[in-house]
């Protein structure tokens, strides 16, 4: 049965004040003197009240000490005990006290194992979030480093960019000098075959009057020739007349020697034999003569005939000489010719090279630009990396901020012992190890 | 029209960084202040007097540590620092000049000082060497010129280097005073082309990233201006001379991006 203090105190606080009524009548029952009768009256009521009293202070200063006790407990961080106040056939408020101290560490109890749960987890996902901050900053490092290794890339590949332009470059203006080149060959090979062709034409004519000279040399020695044997024929006339001339000077001798005999008669024929002899003799002489002349001509025509066949030998030498000029003017035509060609087509085919070394010269160019693009990204990564491993700095820096305030927290529920939690922490590496 | 609010609140000029990358920062600081639209951002903008710090912020990044890419301090250290001595020495120029543009923390002028330091102990007693950190960012050069530097910023640098230049405080490292002596750090853009100081050697790496070809292009030009006769340029790994500013340089090593002006 429920009663209230403050019903247990009127009450008690009743059965003295009754008791004070009914002593004096049991005690003028015993017979004693009135003084002596209320004194004991007294003495009676005072005793009723206090064992009263001390019977029913004493279950709620047990109580309440009890209670005193549960709380300077939980003050001081022991959540592990409830209170059990002793079962009472009157409870009265204490009981209700201790029931709602006892919901009430039952729910401190949940707190601290709440808070205990989530500082734990605080610091547990604080450790995670710096860990795995460290690694994406190790991994942003590699990329970083990576990025250096393609920003290097790109560097050399400028470098190279810009030596091949430079060299395409140098190229471009030796191919224009050799196709200059090629051209003014071209151009003096042209000139040189016109020449030639002058020349091998000259030559061909000059072939030709040649040929007609050693013609008419050739001719004009038959003629001397045939002149020579017509004067053979004359000496012997010549040489006939000088033997008839003889016999007629003989004859006309012989005449006179007649005539000079027939005497007289024969002074006249004397006279014509002798104009006769003397006629004789100037035609000897005149043959004796023309044999001497014809002895000279005949001299001085075989040093003419020598000097012909020197002339036809050399004139037949100069013609081979000028046979081989001709050739040679031919052949040199002919290399020219074959020298222009070529010319003309180093010159075209430079002509392709320069073409070739401009679209290379573009096609270099864009290469740059390509490079150029490439270091662009880089540094575009590499900025956005140094970005990243700032911001993951921080983060560490926060997480291990945050798990410091974890551990604070935990430190201060750690001063809350909650019994239940304890044993489950206590057993927890022993789980761990199974 | 962030970009042009931003120019007049604070005369910044965005125009020279890539639309991508700014609009990827702005992007950030919109869901961060939670707004749901960028014209909506626009209007906390003109209203909040210190949003457009906070976007400035942001939009630089400040990514760095002693010694990146150790190789290119290799190559400092065994051609580029001994030509330049030697160089000075012919032009019989009295000083030095370094210059380390867009120096974030201080890490890249610090690690040249330390090589300096380390390997020139010598040549730099008897020559004076200036060296120059830039950055347009005002609060990252606070920072730089304190000197303090969390443990990831130094993983780069060699054992002894760290025992002997820095000392540890509460998990962090502070730089010796000796070698924060030898940078001035100064604020500016590098926009400001007509302002570029006098150098012989101008470290310039992984800023170029983040802006437009063509103000690549100018700023390029400009640091040959600004580079003395036989000055050498350096740009980050990802970086590149472009266009008309590659017939001002000739390349000393490709890999390593390593130029000298004509
Ligand atoms: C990624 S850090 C480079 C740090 C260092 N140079 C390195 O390579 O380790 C880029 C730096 O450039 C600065 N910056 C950005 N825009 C700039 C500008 N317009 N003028 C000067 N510095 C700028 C930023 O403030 C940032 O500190």
């Amino acid at each position: 049965m429920y009663i209230p203090i403050g019903y247990k105190f009127i009450l008690g606080f009743v059965v003295v004040v009754a008791a004070v009524a009914f002593f004096p009548f049991w005690v003028k029952l015993l017979g004693y003197s009135p003084e002596m009768a209320n004194l004991l009256t007294y003495a009676m009521a005072m005793t009723c009240g206090l064992i009263l009293g001390w019977i029913f202070s004493r279950s709620f200063t047990k109580n309440i000490a009890n209670l005193t006790s549960s709380t300077e407990a939980i003050s001081q961080g022991d959540l592990t005990r409830d209170i059990a106040l002793k079962q009472s056939r009157f409870p009265d408020e204490t009981h209700d006290m201790a029931v709602s101290v006892n919901r009430m560490v039952e729910s401190l109890r949940e707190i601290v194992r709440h808070i205990r749960e989530i500082a734990r987890k605080i610091a547990e996902s604080s450790r995670t979030l710096s860990s795995s901050a460290l690694e994406i900053n190790s991994s942003g490092e590699e990329v970083a480093q990576a990025v250096e290794q393609i920003s290097r890339g790109a560097e050399s590949q400028a470098e190279m960019v810009g030596k091949s332009s430079s060299l395409i470059h140098e190229m471009a203006i030796s191919v224009e000098l050799v196709a200059k080149r090629a051209r003014e060959t071209a151009q003096a090979a042209r000139e040189t075959s016109v020449t030639a062709q002058r020349g091998g034409e000259l030559a061909k004519d000059s072939l030709e009057r040649m040929k007609s000279l050693f013609d008419n040399m050739e001719l004009a020695g038959q003629q001397f020739m045939n002149l020579n044997a017509k004067l053979q024929r004359v000496g012997k006339i010549a040489d006939f007349i000088g033997e008839i001339a003889r016999q007629t000077n003989l004859l006309a001798l012989n005449a006179s020697i007649e005539a000079a005999r027939a005497g007289e008669y024969g002074r006249g024929f004397a006279v014509v034999a002798e104009e006769v002899r003397k006629l004789a003799d100037g035609t000897g002489k005149s043959a004796a003569d023309i044999i001497d002349l014809i002895g000279t001509i005949k001299e001085e025509s075989a040093l003419v005939q020598s000097t012909f066949a020197e002339s036809s030998r050399h004139i037949h030498e100069g013609k081979k000489n000028i046979d081989t000029t001709a050739a040679s003017f031919r052949e040199i035509v002919e290399t020219v010719v074959e020298t222009e060609r070529k010319a003309n087509s180093i010159a075209d085919l430079s002509n392709m090279q320069t073409d070739g070394a401009n679209k290379m010269v573009t096609a270099v160019d864009e290469i740059a630009k390509v490079a150029e693009d490439n270091a662009a990204s880089t540094e575009q990564v590499s900025a956005a990396t140094e970005e990243q491993s700032a911001a993951m700095q921080e983060m560490v820096f926060a997480s291990r901020e945050l798990e410091l305030l974890s551990d604070e927290l935990l430190q201060m529920v750690q001063r809350f012992r909650v019994g239940a939690v304890d044993t489950v922490e206590a057993a927890e590496p022993a789980f761990a190890t199974t | 029209m962030i970009l042009r609010l931003l120019k007049e609140l604070k005369g910044f000029n965005l125009d020279i960084y890539k639309d991508k990358c700014i609009k990827r920062r702005i992007a950030i600081r919109i869901r961060k202040t939670c707004c749901s639209s960028a014209a909506e951002y626009g209007e906390l903008l003109m209203r909040d007097k210190a949003e457009p710090d906070h976007l400035l912020k942001v939009l630089t990044i400040h990514v760095s540590h002693f010694f990146r890419n150790p190789s290119t301090f290799q190559k400092l250290k065994d051609e580029i620092f001994p030509y330049l001595f030697s160089l000075c020495e012919r032009e019989t120029r009295e000083s030095l000049k370094l210059w380390s543009v867009g120096c974030a923390g201080g890490e890249e002028p610090y690690s040249a000082c330390l090589l300096l330091k380390e390997y020139f102990a010598e040549t730099i007693s008897r020559r004076e060497v200036a060296i120059l950190g830039s950055d347009v960012n005002p609060e990252i050069l606070e920072t730089a010129k304190k000197g303090i530097y969390r443990e990831e910023r130094l993983l780069e640098v060699p054992r002894e280097i760290r025992d002997r230049w820095f000392t540890p405080e509460e998990g962090r490292f502070q730089l010796a005073p000796e070698i924060m002596a030898m940078v001035t750090f100064r604020q500016s853009d590098l926009c400001d082309i007509d302002i570029f100081p006098e150098s012989d050697l101008i470290l310039c790496r992984n800023v170029l990233i983040y802006l437009e070809r063509s103000h690549q292009e100018k700023i390029l030009c400009g640091f040959a201006d600004a580079l003395r006769a036989g000055g050498i340029l350096v740009l980050g790994k990802a970086e590149t001379l472009v266009g008309e500013s590659r017939k001002r340089f000739r390349t000393v090593c490709p890999v390593e991006r390593i130029y000298r002006v004509i």
